[in-house]
């Protein structure tokens, strides 16, 4: 319950306020929120396992944010950008596809 | 680094203690154990110390963690869908824009009809009036002769077009943007001393490329592009005077104009053709407007500034146009 109210809490301050996102950081903007995704969907699924812990959340959390900015960032540098990012989505992609596969498997035992 | 070709493995099966998809560990991985294998470790960490394996999710490092999560998919998406909505939207504005001001321009053009046959009505009322029909007649033969109506009438049609081999045009067919120069070009000074031979030959009324020509229009040069009535036009020159057909192509042969386009076709190849038609039809000036005028004294002597002005119209195209006073 308690995540679901952040999540919500955070989707509407980010309606209500607004803010704008430089021009410089909006390419790391849809890795990482396919970062936090992963990051979530990991968590869902610790959540049904049982072996949920709040400190490895957040760590993968921000770990998977700032690994992937950096990889693209990196990829940018080198001039490869695209397709670094191309990497980074099919990898985490792969791992939210999983996961939620097996939150599937618990929630309707099929 | 995992071998990943089968050359380098002879033969897998015999080796004990190796699985058959170990060159794909990346992959096997990937998808085998997609989740954190940290929070395995923590749970038995916390198991370990007699703790229950998981933490629950009420705390407040969730909450928060949950919080700049929602934030952050919301400013995804709202920072991504923007570029597209504002283009979206600018090319809305200018759509809107583009057909307000086109509804303005045909709004105004019809006003513009409207007031042009009161105009005429009023004229003819008021021509209708007095002593008028000399002054009726006088207006005609003006409006005539400074190219304020549509004439029609047979006529002589020269043609004049660039040498074979000299195209100029560019690509695109604007001649504003064509580069190549060369002698085979006609140029605006063609068109003058060949338009005032015919001038000089008898013609009433001559329109180049359907450019009515006028006391105050001018033929020149404009980049690669002539300039006729400030439109540019396109190859070939299509220079059409209305008069008495078999006299002016006589004269016009016998004079300076013909002679320069004699020697142009002679001397530089340039396409130059000479037709007498029997029926020529030549649209009004479009860029006439009223210079002055005067009220036409009751006397019988003939007013001498008075000026076409009713038959003389304005188009929104050219604000800075001249004008046709008198006869050229």
């Amino acid at each position: 319950m308690i995540p679901f109210l952040g999540l919500i809490g955070g989707v509407l301050i980010g309606l209500v306020w607004g803010p704008h996102v430089p021009l410089a950081l909006q390419p790391y903007l849809p890795i990482a929120v396919i970062a936090a995704l992963d990051a979530v969907f990991g968590a869902v699924r610790a959540v049904l396992d049982g072996i949920f812990n709040d400190k490895v959340f957040v760590v993968s959390f921000l770990a998977n944010v700032v690994v992937a900015a950096f990889i693209v960032f990196l990829g940018d540098q080198l001039g490869v950008g695209a397709q670094l990012s191309t990497g980074v989505v099919v990898v985490l992609g792969v791992r939210i596809f999983s996961n939620v596969a097996s939150i599937r498997r618990h929630l309707f035992k099929a | 680094m995992v071998p990943t070709s089968h050359r380098d493995v002879p033969n897998p099966t015999t080796v004990p203690g190796r699985r058959p998809d170990e060159s794909m560990t990346l992959l096997t991985s990937m998808m085998e154990r997609p989740l954190d294998p940290g929070y395995a470790a923590a749970a038995a960490r916390r198991e370990r110390e007699g703790l229950p394996p998981s933490t629950g999710t009420r705390t407040l490092v969730v909450l928060c963690a949950a919080l700049v999560i929602g934030l952050l998919l919301t400013l995804g998406a709202l920072a991504l869908r923007t570029p597209s909505t504002t283009a979206a939207k600018a090319k809305a504005e200018l759509v809107a824009q583009i057909e307000s001001r086109r509804a303005a321009a045909d709004r105004q053009e019809r006003h513009l009809t409207a007031l042009q046959a009161q105009v005429d009505q009023l004229q003819a009322k008021a021509l209708n009036n007095g002593q008028a029909s000399s002054l009726g007649s006088r207006l005609d033969t003006l409006a005539n002769a400074a190219g304020a109506v549509p004439v029609k009438g047979p006529g002589l049609q020269v043609v004049l077009d660039n040498a074979p081999g000299s195209d100029t045009n560019s690509a695109d067919g604007n001649p504003r943007t064509g580069t190549t120069s060369d002698d085979g070009k006609v140029f605006s000074k063609d068109l003058q001393i060949v338009v005032n031979g015919l001038w000089e030959a008898g013609a009433e009324a001559i329109s180049v490329n359907g450019q009515r020509l006028t006391s105050k229009s001018a033929i020149r040069f404009a980049g690669e592009a002539i300039l006729v009535n400030y439109r540019p036009l396109v190859r070939p020159y299509t220079i059409s005077a209305i008069g008495d057909s078999a006299r002016l192509q006589v004269e016009f042969a016998d004079n300076d104009g013909g002679a320069y386009a004699r020697a142009l076709h002679d001397n530089y190849g340039i396409r130059v053709s000479i037709d007498r038609v029997a029926s020529l039809a030549l649209p009004a000036a479009s860029s006439l407007s009223v210079r002055s005028a005067s009220v036409p004294r009751p006397e019988r002597t003939p007013p001498p500034t008075t000026t076409p002005s009713s038959r003389a119209r304005q188009t929104h195209t050219q604000p800075t146009t001249p004008t046709s006073e008198t006869s050229p």
